[in-house]
């Protein structure tokens, strides 16, 4: 049974590795997007810093909906360690 | 906790503090940004509430207090990005020089605003594991 699975395992992850492995990397002919971030970002930001402008100026809305998703972690956590909380007590005071 | 801990915490403490700031300060010009140096930042409260107790932490910077930042850094974070940075990118590019700590357009305070929003959301998570 282990064995089965650690079979399925095996076979799953090299359907996902597959097709990545056609892929070629450093190939300048599409790297158009990349090219034009290292040689514009800091004229068109103003900033030096390239992963920098591309974080906050040109996917600054990408960020924005980050911090949101953060933030609703971190919500999540407080409403439920606060459950937890009231619960233990309700539990020692009974 | 122990002394040693405690007086090592102490020591630490503005340091990381520091650290965190100029990695969120100069995120336009350096590697770093705001999150790796909320993170720093939030770190730092952390290391102090694990070698002292939560309510010495929680008594100089509570809750609400953190709630209230967070707010007005989501709310500086959504005006500066939506309208101000998109409307008046011409005005701070003109009055920036690059590589100076005045530049990168309307990054650098986009930086500060989400460092709190990230500093406050871990200082949150760490106080209710803590202590409900």
């Amino acid at each position: 049974m282990k064995a089965a699975k650690i079979a399925i395992a095996v076979a799953f992850t090299a359907l996902l590795v597959m097709p990545l492995s056609g892929i070629e990397f450093g190939v300048w002919a599409d790297r158009d997007t990349a090219e034009y971030y290292i040689r514009n970002a800091p004229g068109d930001t103003g900033s030096a810093s390239v992963v920098n402008a591309i974080l906050w100026d040109y996917r600054g809305f990408d960020t924005m909906g980050e911090e949101m998703v953060l933030f609703t972690a971190a919500m999540g956590v407080f409403l439920i360690m606060r459950r937890m909380h009231y619960g233990y007590y309700r539990k020692e005071r009974e | 906790m122990d002394t040693i801990v405690k007086s090592v915490s102490r020591i630490l403490f503005p340091l990381m503090l520091v650290t965190g700031l100029y990695l969120v300060f100069h995120a336009h010009l350096s590697p770093g940004g705001a999150f790796p140096g909320g993170a720093m930042i939030a770190t730092a409260f952390g290391m102090l509430v694990i070698s002292y107790t939560e309510q010495d932490v929680e008594h100089r910077l509570t809750r609400s207090e953190l709630i209230d930042i967070k707010s007005v850094a989501g709310i500086i974070l959504v005006i500066l990005i939506i309208r101000m940075g998109y409307m008046m990118r011409e005005w701070f590019l003109s009055s920036q020089t690059l590589f100076s700590l005045w530049s990168g357009g309307f990054t650098p305070l986009t930086n500060i605003a989400g460092s709190l929003m990230i500093v406050t959301a871990l200082i949150m998570v760490i106080y209710s594991m803590v202590r409900g």
